[in-house]
């Protein structure tokens, strides 16, 4: 038997073979790989940013949407899910992409403003209507007859802005005495009876299981409870000190250019920093970065004095201080 | 996914040391709490209950005791918190499984280490057969050794390389040899489907149904007649799949062209041209629900191709002689007889079980054109076989062997499972042959086996065979005489892994 005409037998059918995913030219597929409690923010904001893409460019864009614990997600992208865009809690994890998975330039922070945050929120306590047990700021949740809710610091990046809340207050209290801040911390942690895996299930331990007396999390986690899904139950309480949490969004630009979305993925972006996208921020209880937006909503956000990042010497620092194996959180936990 | 194998099978053994995870701890205490706070909840609604029945019995009303009211809500609230963290801890645990590479061990299935996702999987597998070749002619065994030998020593590594691809390699190391015997590539272009399937490399192909059968599943310690009249392995693509699942699977092919039951030695063809082989297999009655007709199979084979031997391809391109059940040659062509045309290979082929009831046959007609000088013939040689085997012991027979229902194990009265085996097998070489082709005084013109043995399979992973066979010769002595019997006991110790 000749080869030829079997080898173009063969080779016609590879040719016919389709692989099972094939899109039109012209229509754009986007993943915005993203934190727990961003699902309604992001639903909203897809579908202005589908709008506005199509009346400036007449081009149709998707966008699916993957929400999980942050740290969960950057390994996620690190281990190959394809996110063309991703919002996570904390600069950190976007780092971790960009190190070890070598999917964006080590300077991604600097591409937009505000440091890559087009929101930022804080860190506050949720309480029971009435605030029963009388919360009013940190010391209080050291209490005996106090339990506290919050995730676990080593699987959620929203725990990790907890701890370093409590961890800023306890430094201002005890002027920097790192033995007497550790044990503040830990004794806030011995008040923990569930330490869940992330910040949406610290919440429904919280608001669903009514469990606690206290949960410590997002100000715009705590503001959806108290106005929507747990109106009338619950309400908030700003501590004296928190942390300014920036949630940063980058484009993944290796997975973006061999999809071919590299410059929706970059709109995308950009949009978020635009007047509607940033009222849209404040409808979901972000503080907007946009100032005049932000002084529009002044009243919804109070002024509190808050620690940054940079008081902890930049996340490189504080995860290698406080969440790596063997750092504080360990130290403090592990004497539960 | 990016994972480093080896990376993965040192964490998998390192798993397999480890002590047991925080959550298995964990679980355990969180389970003996609850089982406290369900004591003490039993406790307290008795005491509830006897309280409220002394209130009745009493003329004047006491006040209610808040106490138990205040100590029920606590013992909720804690119940409440031990509920929500078997709730958190599951959470901790399937997200370790999510990152925790799998790893098992079955007999059946040998060594797996798999990613978590399944999508990369290495398995590590294989068999040792030890065999034992005494021969019961009294006077002159006629070059049959009484022997031990190791048969086979077959390692086998597969490796799945996700959805779309997977593999396979094996090496046997038996007789004193190393033979590369699979090393080929599957391509699944439809993930989930059996549809279709595309295989490179070297393989075994599906021409004659006993050779196709595994070697660590035949019911034989050495296969019939019919196996010296197809390839062994050969190398080159093939497309496989099932039409109708389960029903109608298929084989298609393009190799190198390998003759007659020859070991591959893996250097290439000897000419240009390709063997096109192929083969169809319905289960014809599946459709008809009944039990005892489903379990019919039948199919036929073939392959064709021009074979072209002699001085300038280096190799007569003919076979180097068929076998006895004994592994003696009693049919060799002459040296200076080689290949000159095409040959063709048809082969129909039989299975069919039923419960314990095991039924194998086939027919292989296989046409070479030889010649030798200036004598040019199309030679055929025929060979048909029947096999029927049966579970003494009431297990399912199967083309895949016996899995016993009980494993040997005497301190339970547990024996395994035992299975009769029998055979009865013929091959014809073209009268035309002898003279010219091949020696009449060394080449026995046919050759007839019968067989009758029996295995016993202490597990899976462990079995024993016995066979007795007789196999009567026309021809192959001197002066037209037919060679002696060959009367042989042949028995195997098989361990798989």
């Amino acid at each position: 038997m000749k080869l030829l005409p079997t080898l173009a037998i063969f080779t016609a059918l590879a040719i016919g073979y389709q692989p099972p995913s094939a899109h039109a030219a012209d229509a754009i597929e986007l993943l915005n790989v993203s934190y727990d409690p961003t699902r309604e923010f992001y639903d909203d904001f897809n579908k202005q940013f589908i709008a506005y893409w199509k009346k400036k460019t007449g081009q149709d864009v998707t966008v699916d949407q993957s929400h999980d614990g942050s740290g969960k997600q950057a390994r996620a992208v690190i281990d190959g899910l394809k996110a063309d865009v991703v919002t996570l809690a904390l600069a950190y994890d976007i780092d971790v992409i960009a190190s070890k998975g070598k999917l964006l330039p080590y300077d991604w922070q600097s591409q937009l403003p505000n440091n890559s945050s087009p929101y930022t929120s804080t860190i506050v306590f949720l309480v029971h209507k009435g605030n029963p047990k009388h919360i009013r700021d940190w010391d209080d949740l050291i209490r005996s007859n106090v339990q506290v809710i919050t995730p676990n610091p080593k699987t959620s990046g929203g725990a990790r802005w907890n701890y370093l809340a409590a961890w800023a207050y306890a430094n201002k209290k005890f002027d920097g005495d790192e033995g007497k801040i550790k044990e503040f911390v830990g004794k806030l942690y011995k008040n923990v009876p569930v330490l869940d895996t992330g910040a949406r299930g610290a919440t429904t331990t919280f608001v669903q299981r009514n469990i606690g007396d206290v949960l410590i999390g997002w100000e715009n986690e705590a503001f959806l409870a108290e106005n929507e899904t747990g109106k009338g139950k619950f309400e908030i309480v700003h501590p004296s000190i928190s942390i300014l949490a920036e949630p940063p969004v980058a484009v993944v630009e290796k997975n973006a250019t061999r999809k071919g979305s590299l410059e929706v993925a970059k709109a995308y972006l950009q949009y978020l920093y635009t007047p509607e996208a940033q009222e849209l921020v404040a409808k979901y209880y972000y503080r907007p970065s946009d100032a005049a937006v932000a002084a529009k909503y002044s009243n919804r956000f109070p002024q509190i004095k808050m620690a940054t990042i940079a008081d902890f010497g930049g996340w490189k620092e504080a995860q290698k201080k406080h969440f790596d194996d063997g750092g504080t959180f360990d130290q403090i936990y592990s004497g539960k | 996914m990016k994972y480093s194998l080896p990376a993965t099978a040192a964490v998998g053994l390192s798993l397999l040391i480890a002590q047991p995870a925080f959550a298995d701890a964990e679980t355990e205490a969180l389970k003996k709490e609850v089982k406290a706070l369900e004591a003490r909840i039993a406790q307290l609604e008795k005491k509830e209950a006897q309280d409220k029945k002394n209130q009745q019995a009493q003329t004047q009303q006491a006040p209610a005791a808040t106490g138990n009211n205040t100590g029920n809500a606590s013992i909720e609230k804690r119940l409440a918190i031990v509920e929500r963290k078997q709730e958190v801890t599951q959470e901790y645990t399937n997200a370790k499984d999510a990152v925790t590479p799998k790893f098992s061990y079955t007999p059946a299935r040998g060594l797996v280490l798999a990613t978590p996702d399944n999508q990369y999987a290495l398995r590590v597998s294989g068999y040792v057969q030890a065999d034992d070749r005494s021969f019961l002619n009294p006077n002159n065994k006629d070059g049959n050794t009484d022997t031990f030998l190791i048969r086979s020593a077959r390692p086998v590594v597969e490796a799945k390389l996700t959805d779309y691809f997977d593999s396979r390699f094996m090496v046997d190391f038996g007789k004193g040899s190393t033979t590369l015997l699979d090393a080929y590539g599957d391509f699944h272009p439809m993930p989930g489907s059996d549809l279709f399937s595309l295989r490179a490399g070297e393989f075994k192909l599906p021409i004659g149904i006993e050779r196709w059968q595994s070697e660590s599943d035949v019911l034989f310690v050495e296969r019939g007649q019919t196996t010296n009249l197809v390839p062994y392995r050969d190398t080159g693509i093939m497309a496989h799949g099932q039409l109708i699942p389960d029903q109608l699977e298929y084989e298609a092919g393009l190799t190198n062209g390998a003759v007659d039951l020859a070991t591959p030695t893996n250097t290439g063809d000897t000419d240009n041209n390709k063997d096109v082989m192929g083969r169809i297999f319905v289960h014809p009655l599946t459709w008809s629900g009944i039990e005892a007709l489903s379990g019919l199979g039948v199919g036929i084979g073939g392959t064709y191709g021009k074979h072209q031997g002699g001085v300038a391809a280096g190799a007569s391109g003919l076979t180097t002689g068929y076998a006895t059940f004994g592994q003696r040659t009693f049919f060799t062509y002459r040296a200076t007889s080689f290949a000159n045309g095409p040959q063709r290979r048809i082969n129909p082929q039989l299975t069919y079980y039923y419960g314990p009831l095991g039924i194998m046959g086939e027919y292989v007609a296989d046409t070479q054109e030889v010649k030798n000088g200036t004598h040019d013939m199309n030679l055929r040689n025929n060979a048909w076989e029947g096999v029927a085997s049966y579970v003494l012991t009431g297990e399912d027979a199967s083309f895949d062997g016996v899995t016993p229902a009980h494993n040997f194990d005497p301190r339970s009265n547990q024996w395994g499972a035992f299975e009769l085996v029998g055979r009865v097998s013929q091959l014809d070489v073209d009268r035309n042959a002898f003279g010219t082709y091949a020696d009449p005084s060394v080449s026995a013109r046919s050759a007839f086996e019968t067989t009758l043995g029996g295995t016993w399979y202490f597990s899976r992973a462990v079995k024993f065979n016995l066979d007795f066979s007789r196999t009567t010769f026309e021809g192959g002595a001197l002066g037209n005489y037919d060679h002696q019997d060959e009367r042989a006991v042949l028995s195997r110790v098989q361990l798989r892994f």
